[in-house]
C-alpha cells in the first residue's frame, strides 16, 4: 500500500512534466485493497492511453476520444489487473501514437524528468510511448505498459535510461488497443522485470487474430557462447560518437565474457524507413476510418450532411500528424499507386524480413544502437521539422516489419544522457533477448534511474 | 572500461547541452574512436544509408478534382496549401523503393501468414447492455445513433492555391507543428 502512495505523490509531484492524461489514484487504493485480499503484492503501473481501460476516459491523446469512455477494458490491462497492479493513471503519448517524441498531443507534450523542464523547452522524452517511460524512469510506477509500431516503446526508453521491451508481434493480445500494426510493450527498470510483466500477459486469446503462442524457449544461461551479430549499416551517417563508443563498449563487454562477436550485413535496412513509411500510412487510412463522431468521438455542430459532418468532426479533431497519415494513405491506395507503391512496399517487407531471419539463423542475437543519440531538446527538433523522429525510427523499425522481439537496454556514461543499446532475436525468442539483455546489465557499468 | 555507475548531472547536463546547441548526437558522420581500452568491433567509418532520392517524372499535378477526390476518400479537408504539397513527399518517400529488384517476391501482409485465421462459431453472445452500447454517443434518438441527411458529396470548400502546391519544392515554406498546452481530462 505504501509503494502505491508513493506512487501517487510522484504523480502528483510531476504534473508540470504531462506524464498522465487522466490520473486513476483512486482505482489504484481499490486495486491495491483487492490484491492485498487476494495474497498478492500490489504495484503500482500506468497504461498508455491507447489502451481501453472500462469507465475510464480513453483518449489516444487526441480530441477526438476527449470524452470516451469505454465499456471494456483492453486484454493485457486485464491480466496485469489480475496480478495485482494497481493503476495510477492513463499516460500520455503521441497523438494515435503517431510520432516519435511525444510532442503534439491534445493534451500538450511530455516533458523528459531527468532535467528541469520550462514552459518553452524541455528535454524530448522520445516517443510515442513517451509518458510511459518517464513514468516509469520518474517512480510513478514499476512497469509502464506502451506500444510499439516503429519503435514506440524502445525510443523513450532508450532517451530516458530505462528498458523497452517490444515482444515477438502477437505474443501480446492487441484486444482494446487502437493500432493494428502496433504491438502491446512493456517498459520497466531491468530485463528481468521485462520477463515478468511480459509472461504476466502472454498467451493466445480469441479476441485478437493476430494472436499466437509464445512459445516457453529457455534462452541461454550465460554468455558464454553467445553469437552476437553486429550490423554495419547501424553506423550510418547520424549515430553519433558517444552512441557508437557504447554500443561498441558493450561489445567489448559481451565478448570478454565469452560471446563471439560477428560482423553481419543487412543490406535492405536503408529501404526500412521508405518501406514503413508506406505500410503505416495505408494501415492509418483503413484504421482511421472508423472515427465518424456518431457511434462515439468529437460530434460537430455541423449537421448538413452526414459526410459534412464526418470531415467535420475528423478535420477538427485530429491532429497535424494523424490528418497527414490519413490523407497519404488514401492516396497511396489510389488505383494508379496502389500496385507501384503499396504492394511494393509490402514485397520489400518480405526482403526485410527474410534478410533479418537469415542473419538470426546464423547468430542468436543482434546488437545495434536504438536511436541515433541521445534525446534532443524540443527547440532543436522543432527546428529540424522534426526530423530527427524518422532518423531515429531507422534504427528500429526493421524488427517492426519482421516481428521480432527487440529490447533497449540503458546506458549512462559520465555526465551524459541515457543511451540505448538495442537487442533483437529471432521471432519467439523473446526470453533469449530478455536473458541476454540481463547479462549485459550485470556485466557492464549501468545505471537505471529510479 | 569506462561506462561508469553514475546518476546523470542534471544541471551540468543541462547547461552542456544547451550551451553545445548540438542535438545529442555531436560527431554524427564522422569516423569514430573508440573508448580507452575497447578494440574495435563497429566498423569505425558510418555506413552511407540515404537513398538516392529522385522526383519521379510523373509527380503527380495536384488539381481541384484531384484535392477534392482525396478530401472525399479520407473523409478529411486539406487545411493548407502545404497540407496538399506533403504528398509530393510521401511520393519521393515511396519512389526509394524503386531502386530494389521486387521480381518473383511475394507480398508480406502479416507477419503470422501461415497461421489460420480464427473465426467465432454462430453462437450468440450476451450482449452488453443498450445503454453501454449508446453512451459514447453525444446524440441518438431512443436505441439508435442519428446521422444527417446522407447520400450528399462532400463538397470542396476550401480554395487553395493550385499554382503554390504546385511549385512547392520551389516556392513553397514549411511550418512544423506547435504543442498544444498541458491539460488532463475532466472526470
Amino acid at each position: 500500500m505504501q509503494r502505491i502512495e508513493a506512487a501517487i505523490e510522484k504523480a502528483v509531484r510531476y504534473r508540470a512534466n504531462g506524464i498522465l492524461i487522466t490520473e486513476t489514484f483512486d482505482l489504484a487504493r481499490k486495486q491495491a485493497e483487492a490484491a492485498l485480499q487476494n495474497g498478492q503484492t500490489p504495484f503500482p503501473v500506468v497504461i498508455k492511453d491507447c489502451f481501453a481501460l472500462k469507465d475510464y476516459p480513453t483518449t489516444c491523446s487526441s480530441m477526438m476520444l476527449e470524452s470516451f469512455v469505454p465499456p471494456y477494458t483492453s486484454k493485457v490491462v486485464e491480466k496485469l489487473i489480475s496480478r495485482g497492479a494497481c493503476i495510477i493513471g492513463k499516460a500520455n503519448h503521441d497523438e494515435y501514437s503517431m510520432g516519435t517524441s511525444s510532442v503534439l498531443g491534445h493534451f500538450g507534450p511530455v516533458k523528459s524528468a531527468l532535467e528541469d523542464a520550462s514552459k518553452y523547452d524541455w528535454l524530448v522524452p522520445g516517443g510515442s510511448s513517451g509518458g510511459s517511460a518517464v513514468a516509469v524512469q520518474a517512480g510513478l510506477a514499476d512497469m509502464a505498459l506502451a506500444s510499439d509500431t516503429g519503435g514506440s516503446t524502445r525510443n523513450p526508453a532508450a532517451f530516458n535510461g530505462v528498458f523497452g521491451f517490444k515482444p515477438t508481434y502477437g505474443t501480446l493480445s492487441r484486444y482494446g488497443l487502437a493500432n493494428s500494426l502496433d504491438s502491446p510493450s512493456i517498459i520497466a527498470r531491468s530485463a528481468e522485470e521485462c520477463w515478468k510483466y511480459f509472461e504476466y500477459m502472454t498467451g493466445k486469446e480469441v479476441d485478437d487474430s493476430t494472436s499466437t503462442d509464445s512459445t516457453k524457449y529457455l534462452g541461454k544461461s550465460s554468455i558464454k557462447g553467445l553469437v552476437v551479430g553486429v550490423p554495419r549499416e547501424y553506423h550510418n551517417e547520424k549515430l553519433s560518437e558517444d552512441g557508437w563508443q557504447v554500443w561498441n563498449s558493450s561489445l567489448n563487454n559481451l565478448k570478454k565474457n565469452g560471446a563471439l562477436i560477428k560482423g553481419v550485413t543487412l543490406p535492405f535496412t536503408k529501404y526500412s524507413s521508405a518501406c514503413y513509411h508506406v505500410i503505416t500510412t495505408v494501415d492509418v487510412a483503413s484504421n482511421m476510418a472508423r472515427y465518424d463522431g456518431i457511434a462515439y468521438g468529437y460530434r460537430p455542430s455541423e449537421e448538413s450532411s452526414t459526410y459534412a459532418m464526418y470531415a467535420e468532426s475528423r478535420s477538427t479533431a485530429l491532429n497535424t500528424v494523424v490528418r497527414k497519415r490519413i490523407i497519404a494513405g488514401n492516396f497511396l491506395l489510389l488505383r494508379r499507386y496502389r500496385k507501384e507503391f503499396y504492394e511494393r512496399a509490402l514485397k520489400v517487407r518480405r526482403l526485410i524480413k527474410n534478410e533479418l531471419d537469415k542473419a538470426l539463423g546464423e547468430v542468436d542475437v543482434l546488437v545495434t544502437p536504438t536511436a541515433s543519440g541521445t534525446a534532443p531538446m524540443y527547440s532543436q527538433l522543432r527546428q529540424s521539422s522534426y526530423s530527427r523522429e524518422d532518423e531515429d525510427d531507422y534504427f528500429t523499425q526493421a524488427a517492426n516489419l519482421a516481428g521480432i522481439p527487440a529490447i533497449s537496454v540503458p546506458f549512462v556514461r559520465d555526465y551524459s544522457l541515457p543511451i540505448g543499446i538495442q537487442v533483437m532475436a529471432a521471432r519467439k525468442c523473446d526470453k533469449l533477448a530478455c536473458d541476454q539483455t540481463a547479462h549485459m546489465n550485470t556485466i557492464t557499468g549501468l545505471y537505471v534511474s529510479s | 572500461m569506462s561506462l561508469i555507475l553514475r546518476r546523470p548531472g542534471r544541471l551540468f547536463n543541462s547547461i552542456a547541452v544547451r550551451w553545445s546547441n548540438n542535438d545529442g548526437r555531436k560527431g554524427a558522420g564522422e569516423k569514430k574512436t573508440p573508448l580507452e581500452g575497447d578494440e574495435v568491433l563497429v566498423p569505425v567509418e558510418p555506413y552511407r544509408s540515404d537513398v538516392f532520392e529522385n522526383t519521379p517524372e510523373d509527380m503527380p499535378q495536384f488539381d481541384q478534382k484531384l484535392i477534392s477526390q482525396l478530401e472525399r476518400l479520407s473523409l478529411v479537408r486539406f487545411d493548407s496549401e502545404q497540407a496538399v504539397a506533403n504528398l509530393r513527399q510521401t511520393v519521393r518517400i515511396a519512389n526509394r523503393l524503386k531502386e530494389i529488384d521486387v521480381e518473383g517476391v511475394e507480398p508480406m501482409h502479416s507477419v503470422w501468414e501461415e497461421q489460420e485465421c480464427p473465426v467465432f462459431e454462430d453462437i450468440a453472445e450476451k450482449p452488453l447492455p443498450v445503454e453501454e452500447v449508446l453512451r459514447n454517443a453525444k446524440v441518438r434518438y431512443e436505441e439508435y445513433f442519428v446521422t444527417p441527411p446522407g447520400n450528399v458529396p462532400l463538397e470542396s470548400n476550401a480554395p487553395l492555391d493550385l499554382e503554390k502546391i504546385n511549385q512547392w519544392d520551389t516556392r513553397g515554406q514549411n511550418i512544423a507543428p506547435q504543442h498544444k498546452k498541458t491539460k488532463r481530462t475532466k472526470q
